[in-house]
């Protein structure tokens, strides 16, 4: 947690979003402040990735002011800057038909980097993520742990401000969710802002900034819990039927 | 009736000898269909891209009518060209007919809508997630659209060889387009049709058995893409 | 159910019995431009309604007609190409030959008629403006009657055509007079077709009546003696009633478009 609250770098303000008839998100507002850890709960169904989204600039609200770099923006002019500084990654990650490296390799290229630049960042995301080994290896060849971590380092070589993991531990076992804990972490000491979705609010050992609950198209505050065994106990249970 | 078989020995001779006007008419062939294909191929997988993956008015409906144009006969489409671009046509100016171009114009309207189905159906089997990515990662969209391609290259590569099979093959819009001139728009099948006329049946047999091989060549081709495209899918 | 279906069953082999037991046709491969002419729809009803004789047309190229007697595909041939009937004959495949009628061919090419042809007295001198002059020529180019005629022609104005005015078709005599008019091109055609197309097309009728433009047509029986499955009797009685009073009578009244297009060559 960061002791002194910096101004926020995006303020995301009165967002509204309709499917047909059905109000999805009603008038939210959001700040987003570098090097924040936030998890966003609420159930199935509930928004959360349409939120996601929206925040990545991939899908365009019905309603929304944007405000960074202090100046209002609109829509249509923010939803390029938005993906810039920001990563959206899928529940379950997709990865291009390519080799673990060019994967990774892949937003740098976009960047017009050296041949050498990109060598050597991606060799950093692979120790980051413990991957080296596999750098060659075509990335359908891999299991769903590491296709996270591909996921997360490719997200990662691009340095944006946000990244967005949608309930990226759900479909993991344990010992890949450790990794990924600790992974997201790093990732906020490294001054990474990540907004995390889970449906339940049992998070292991993530280092909260803050917890907020979407529920029936609206955002709430939640006070940061500590770690409840009764829940994951709960959550065992209700997996091993 | 000569038999079958000495004809094909003939033919066969015909082919390995470099029978220098038989090897023409396949040059001419392979060179009208393959830029056929180059002109159409670009315009078809956008087409079938924003048919994918936009959806704006009248998409089914535009959908439904390349569906229906798969199965408009060759002819049909050599005889509405002709029409427009005869000298009493109102794309006369051009004087495009009985050339190379003429041809080559007949072959993109008649792969076009194959492309287009076959195209869409594979982009349309494609993962969204994939386009997501490409665009949060900072690709432009023309950028993610490459990538989407490459993601449904075999897909991609079945619509272009099916396509392909298409138009080397047919001979109604490429003998009224083209007039099968000798050394200039007669191919495989107009050269065919001219064969069988004129009773030189081992020529026409020569000429069948290059089409025969091509399409053997194209679906194993095809069986192979497609094949490793399920494996690692 | 099982009743119907029996009905069915047998009302269809009585009908393929009924087409079994029906005389077989008469088979005649003739080409193209004859068919076209229309002459044999004047012809072959009579020809029926006088023997009974149903006779079936097959119109192909000259090239593949002969071939298709040669295989004995068929019973009769009617061509018009001297020197291939007479190799046809020759090689033993053809029996009975008999030439009953001729029409001629003409040169037509565009209103502009830059290489000058028109008026000229031999067709030999009209090739030879045609290939100095370099203006476009469109060939049949597909071993037809009408392109071996066309190769003689040049032969004798000892002109060996190529280059980028002679365009080689490879199509019918229709298909060549629309290209001609397209490309403003001249052709050499039979009047048969010339007078079907005339209107349709731009072109206009420039050069006739030379003696080397005629063009007889041969009636061949094929050889019973190398096919003996085909036809011979009737393909025999079609000769002789081609070549009777009546028959050449027939082709000497028969109009296009209001113009005679036949001159019988057997009319007593």
């Amino acid at each position: 947690m960061i002791p002194d609250t910096p101004q926020p770098w995006l303020k995301l303000e009165r967002l509204s979003f309709n499917r047909g008839e059905r109000t999805i998100l009603k008038d939210i507002s959001l700040d987003l402040r570098a090097g924040e850890l936030t998890l966003l709960t609420g159930q199935n169904g509930s928004g959360k990735t349409t939120l996601l989204r929206i925040l990545a600039g991939l899908l365009k609200p019905h309603q929304a002011g944007f405000q960074f770099a202090g100046s209002h923006r609109k829509w249509r002019q923010s939803y390029r800057f938005l993906r810039e500084q920001i990563c959206y990654l899928h529940q379950h990650p997709y990865l291009f038909d390519c080799s673990v490296y060019d994967n990774i390799a892949y937003g740098l290229k976009r960047k017009k980097l050296s041949r050498q630049a990109i060598t050597t960042r991606v060799g950093e995301a692979l120790e980051l993520i413990s991957l080296e080994h596999l750098a060659q290896r075509n990335c359908h060849e891999l299991s769903g742990g590491e296709k996270q971590r591909v996921a997360i380092a490719r997200a990662w070589v691009l340095s944006p401000r946000l990244m967005l993991l949608d309930e990226p531990v759900s479909n993991l076992d344990k010992r890949s969710r450790g990794i990924c804990y600790d992974l997201i972490n790093r990732l906020q000491q490294q001054q990474i802002g990540v907004i995390y979705t889970s449906h339940e609010p049992q998070v292991g050992r993530l280092n909260l900034s803050r917890h907020i609950h979407l529920y029936g198209g609206e955002l709430t505050m939640k006070p940061l819990q500590p770690e409840k065994p009764i829940v994951v106990e709960l959550h065992k249970g209700t997996s091993g039927l | 009736m000569e038999s079958l078989s000495a004809a094909s020995y003939q033919a066969l001779y015909l082919l390995f000898t470099g029978d220098s006007a038989l090897w023409a008419i396949i040059g001419i062939s392979f060179s009208v269909s393959v830029r056929a294909l180059l002109y159409a191929a670009p315009f078809g997988i956008l087409t079938a891209f924003l048919l994918a993956y936009f959806s704006f008015p009248g998409r089914r409906l535009l959908v439904s009518v390349f569906n229906t144009a798969l199965s408009i006969p060759a002819v049909v489409v050599g005889l509405t060209l002709y029409i427009l671009l005869s000298k009493s046509g109102p794309l006369g100016d051009w004087r495009l007919l009985f050339t190379q171009d003429a041809m080559i114009l007949g072959q993109i309207f008649l792969c076009f809508p194959l492309l287009v189905a076959m195209a869409h159906s594979a982009l349309q089997a494609s993962d969204r997630r994939a386009w997501e990515t490409a665009l949060t990662l900072g690709a432009s969209p023309l950028r993610a659209l490459l990538t989407i391609l490459h993601e449904t290259r075999f897909g991609l590569i079945g619509a272009l060889v099916a396509s392909f099979g298409r138009i080397i093959a047919e001979v109604g819009s490429s003998m009224m387009l083209g007039g099968n001139i000798l050394n200039y728009t007669r191919n495989i099948p107009t050269a065919i049709a001219l064969e069988t006329s004129k009773g030189s049946f081992a020529e026409g047999i020569a000429l069948g058995l290059v089409l025969l091989s091509l399409a053997l060549f194209l679906n194993i081709l095809l069986g192979q893409v497609q094949g490793k495209g399920e494996v690692i899918q | 159910m099982y009743k119907k279906i029996r009905l069915l069953f047998s009302l269809c082999l009585f009908w393929s019995l009924a087409l079994a037991v029906q005389a077989a046709p008469l088979r005649l491969a003739t080409t193209t431009s004859t068919q076209n002419s229309g002459l044999l729809e004047i012809l072959l009803p009579a020809f029926q309604e006088q023997t009974g004789i149903e006779v079936h047309v097959i119109a192909v190229g000259t090239g593949k007609a002969l071939k298709m007697g040669r295989d004995g595909d068929v019973d009769v041939v009617m061509v018009h190409a001297v020197a291939a009937e007479e190799q046809f004959v020759a090689d033993g495949f053809g029996s009975d030959r008999v030439q009953f009628m001729y029409n001629d061919f003409v040169l037509v090419g565009p209103d502009s008629d830059a290489a000058g042809i028109k008026g000229v007295k031999t067709v030999t001198e009209a090739l030879k403006k045609i290939s100095s002059s370099r203006a476009r020529f469109i060939s049949r180019g597909d071993d037809s009657g009408t392109h071996k005629k066309e190769q003689a022609l040049w032969k004798a104005a000892n002109i060996q055509p190529g280059g980028g005015w002679y365009i080689e078709a490879g199509q019918g005599m229709g298909k060549v007079l629309q290209m001609a008019g397209e490309l403003d091109g001249y052709t050499l055609t039979d009047r048969g077709t010339w007078l079907a197309y005339k209107g349709k097309v731009e072109l206009s009728l420039l050069n006739e009546g030379d003696n080397k433009l005629s063009n007889p047509y041969g009636v061949i029986a094929v050889n019973p003696a190398k096919h003996p499955d085909t036809n011979y009797a009737d393909a025999r009685k079609l000769i002789d009633w081609v070549s009777s009073q009546a028959g050449q009578e027939l082709i000497r009244d028969y109009r296009l478009h209001g113009e005679p297009l036949f001159i019988p060559l057997l009319l007593k």
